[in-house]
C-alpha cells in the first residue's frame, strides 16, 4: 500500500491555503498573503485601477504650491498629474496630458506660470485648466471647441487637510478625514508642535528607485521587527544607532546591546512601543522612548512653546507627542517626530518603485534644529545613507526570493489575535514588532481589489 | 545668459598634485578606506551635493555631507559583515582628467578642479558615474592633505540607486 502525497497532512494543509486564481480575495488570508501579490504583473495592473484608482492618494504639501500660479508635477499611481494653485488661489489637480494629442503639457518638476503650453501643436491651458488658446483655430468650428470639453481633465476629488493634499480618482467613497482615521493625529501633532503652526518642505528631495514592489516600502514604514537585523551595521556599542539627530549625542537606542544577543530574546527592544492598524489600511508607530523627543526639550523651542501654551500646556503637549511614523496607505509615510519628513511611494511596475523623501522644516524651530533635520536626512534616507540603503537592498532581495514558487505564502502572523482595541472604530493595537499594521493594510487591499466596479 | 562669457582658461596642476589625486583614487579603487581617511585633515568635509550647482550643504540636502566622524562611521559600516547593501561590495575604477587649478588660491592651499568617471560593478550589473571633483588641499608635513572634497555627479538630482562606496 502506498501513501499518496495528496493524503499527507502537509498537502492537506497546503490545499487549505491554495489561492483560487479567479478569486483575488483568496490571496489574502488572516495570517498570510500569497507571493503573487508582489510579483504578478496582472495583479499590479489591477492595483493601479482598484487601489490607486479608489483610495485617497497623497499628492503634495501645500507649501509646494504656496502662491497663485505655483505648480508641482507628480504622479497619482502611474498617471502624471499637475498640482496647481490657480490665479484665484484654489488648488487644482490636472492630468498632465494635452487634450489634443496627449503630450504632457508640463515638464518642470515645479515652478510658477500663468499657463501651460503643449510643445506639440501649441495648445494653451490657463491655471484653471481651461483651454485658452488653439493655434490656427479656423480649422475647427467654434461649436466644436466649445462643446468638446477640451479643458485639462481634473482629478475628480481633491482634499486638503491642513496642508496635506490628497486626490481620489473615484468620485464616490468616504471623505479624506474618515479615510485617514487615527492618522490625522500625525498631521495635527506636527502642526501643534510647530511654534508658528506651519511646516514646509523647502530643502530638497532625496530620490531613489529599487527593483521591487511598491508595497514593500509602505509595509516597511511600520515594521519594527526588522531594524536590529537589516540595520545591524549601523548600530554601535550600547545598541545605539550611529545616526545623530539634533540633541542626540549617541544616536537612538535600537537594541539592548548588540544584534547577536537580540535573537535570544522573546521580545524586541522596540516592543516598548506600539504598532496601530486601522480601517482603510492606515497604520502608525508610536515612539519607543523620550530620546526620540529631545528636540522638544531644546531650550529656545521650549521657551517659545511655554510662551504659547503655558508651562502645563507645554508639558501636556510633550506627553501626548507619541506618533513616529504615520503610514498613509497606499503611498505616504509622515515621520512626525524627530527626523521629520514626508516620504512618497510611486509605483512604476510590479517590480519597480520610486521613493522620494522631503525633509520637513518647522516654522519657529531654531535654525540649528531645522538644519539638524535636513542633515540627519542625509545619513538616514539618502542614496548614501546608513539606513535606507540597506532597506532598499532587502526589498530587492525579497523581490528576488519571491521568484521561488515555494512556499507560496508570506507569513504575517506576528501578534495575530493578541492585539487590543484602540480608540477609533476598527483600530487594533499591538506591540511595535507585531505585523498588526500590515494585516490592516492587506485587509483594505482585499476590500479594494474585490469590490465590484 | 551671455553665451560668449566663457570660463577662465585655467593652469594645469603640477604633476605632484596629479600624483596625489591618482593616489587617492587608487586607495578607493583598492577599497583601502582606512588609509584613504588618513589623507584627510581632522576638520575635513566630504561633500556630494544632491542638486546641480548647489552652493552649500547646510541649507539644502546632500547625498553625502560627511565630517570626519561620519566618514569614520561610514567606514565602520563598510567593514561590517552585515552592511547588506554592500555585500558583495561594489568594485569600482576611477578615471581622472582635466586637472586644473582654480585661480586665486595660495600655492600651499590649492583648489584643484578635475573631471572623473567611475565604472562600478555589483551583482552582475555595471554602471558609470561621472562628474567633477573639487579638492581643497593643504600642505602639511611636506605632503598634501584634503581639507574638502566635493563630488558633483552629473546625475546628482536624478532618481538614483544606492551610492554606497565613496566616489
Amino acid at each position: 500500500m502506498t501513501t499518496k502525497l495528496a493524503d499527507t497532512p502537509v498537502a492537506a494543509k497546503r490545499r487549505r491555503y491554495v489561492a483560487d486564481p479567479d478569486d483575488i480575495g483568496s490571496l489574502v488570508q488572516p495570517d498570510r498573503v500569497h507571493g503573487s501579490v508582489y510579483t504578478d504583473p496582472a495583479i499590479f495592473e489591477l492595483e493601479m485601477e482598484r487601489v490607486f484608482g479608489r483610495a485617497w492618494v497623497f499628492l503634495a504639501h501645500e507649501s509646494q504650491v504656496a502662491e497663485p500660479g505655483d505648480f508641482f508635477s507628480t504622479h497619482l499611481g502611474r498617471q502624471p498629474v499637475i498640482v496647481c494653485r490657480d490665479k484665484e488661489g484654489a488648488i487644482r489637480v490636472f492630468f498632465n496630458r494635452c487634450t489634443h494629442r496627449g503630450a504632457i503639457v508640463c515638464r518642470e518638476a515645479q515652478g510658477n506660470t500663468n499657463r501651460f503650453q503643449c510643445p506639440y501643436h501649441g495648445w494653451i491651458f490657463d491655471t484653471t485648466g481651461r483651454l485658452a488658446g488653439v493655434p490656427y483655430r479656423g480649422a475647427y468650428s467654434d461649436e466644436f471647441l466649445a462643446d468638446e470639453g477640451l479643458n485639462l481633465s481634473e482629478v475628480p476629488r481633491v482634499e486638503n487637510y491642513r496642508g496635506f493634499i490628497f486626490g481620489c480618482l473615484s468620485d464616490t467613497g468616504v471623505g479624506l478625514v474618515e479615510h485617514m482615521g487615527p492618522l490625522i493625529e500625525g498631521i495635527d501633532g506636527i502642526l501643534e508642535r510647530a511654534p508658528e503652526g506651519a511646516i514646509s518642505v523647502p530643502v530638497g528631495v532625496h530620490q531613489y528607485e529599487f527593483r521591487g514592489n511598491w508595497k514593500m516600502q509602505i509595509e516597511n514604514g511600520m515594521d519594527e521587527y526588522h531594524p536590529p537585523f537589516s540595520h545591524a551595521s549601523s548600530v554601535k556599542k550600547g545598541g545605539h544607532q550611529m545616526q545623530r539627530a539634533y540633541g542626540s549625542t549617541d544616536g537612538y537606542k535600537v537594541v539592548r546591546d548588540s544584534e547577536d544577543q537580540e535573537v535570544g530574546y522573546a521580545e524586541s527592544y522596540y516592543d516598548i512601543a506600539e504598532c496601530h492598524g486601522a480601517d482603510y489600511g492606515q497604520a502608525f508607530l508610536t515612539i519607543p522612548d523620550e530620546s526620540r523627543k529631545v528636540d522638544l526639550r531644546e531650550e529656545s523651542y521650549k521657551a517659545k512653546m511655554i510662551a504659547n501654551l503655558g508651562e502645563a500646556g507645554y508639558e501636556d503637549m510633550f506627553e501626548r507627542a507619541r506618533m513616529s511614523n504615520a503610514v498613509f496607505y497606499p503611498n505616504m509615510i509622515l515621520r512626525s517626530t524627530g527626523n521629520v519628513h514626508i516620504r512618497t511611494i510611486q509605483p512604476v511596475a510590479v517590480d519597480h518603485t520610486i521613493i522620494r523623501v522631503w525633509p520637513i522644516q518647522i516654522a519657529g524651530y531654531a535654525d540649528h534644529m531645522n538644519k539638524g533635520v535636513l542633515k540627519y536626512s542625509n545619513i538616514h534616507v539618502s542614496v548614501a545613507s546608513f539606513v535606507q540603503t540597506d532597506d532598499i537592498e532587502i526589498f530587492e532581495r525579497v523581490q528576488e526570493g519571491l521568484q521561488a514558487q515555494q512556499p507560496e505564502w508570506l507569513m504575517l502572523a506576528r501578534g495575530l489575535d493578541r492585539e487590543w482595541e484602540g480608540q477609533f472604530p476598527g483600530e487594533l493595537v499591538g506591540k511595535a514588532s507585531w505585523e498588526t499594521g500590515i494585516r490592516k493594510q492587506f485587509a483594505y487591499w482585499k476590500d479594494l481589489m474585490t469590490a465590484p466596479e | 545668459m551671455d553665451a560668449m562669457a566663457a570660463p577662465p582658461r585655467r593652469k594645469m596642476a603640477l604633476p605632484e598634485i596629479w600624483e596625489f589625486l591618482f593616489y587617492e583614487a587608487e586607495l578607493l579603487n583598492e577599497q583601502k578606506f582606512e588609509a584613504w581617511l588618513t589623507l584627510f585633515t581632522p576638520d575635513c568635509l566630504y561633500w556630494m551635493p544632491a542638486e546641480d550647482d548647489q552652493l552649500d550643504g547646510e541649507s539644502r540636502i546632500s547625498l553625502y555631507y560627511d565630517d570626519r566622524q561620519i566618514m569614520e562611521d561610514r567606514i565602520y559600516r563598510l567593514r561590517h559583515p552585515k552592511m547588506y547593501s554592500q555585500r558583495p561590495m561594489a568594485r569600482g575604477v576611477r578615471l581622472i582628467s582635466n586637472v586644473v587649478l582654480e585661480d586665486g588660491h595660495p600655492e600651499d592651499a590649492p583648489v584643484v578642479l578635475s573631471s572623473f568617471t567611475m565604472t562600478e560593478f555589483r551583482l552582475n550589473e555595471q554602471r558609470t558615474l561621472g562628474g567633477r571633483y573639487e579638492h581643497h588641499l593643504v600642505r602639511q608635513d611636506s605632503d598634501w592633505k584634503i581639507a574638502k572634497k566635493i563630488v558633483r555627479l552629473v546625475n546628482c538630482d536624478g532618481v538614483l540607486k544606492n551610492v554606497g562606496v565613496p566616489v
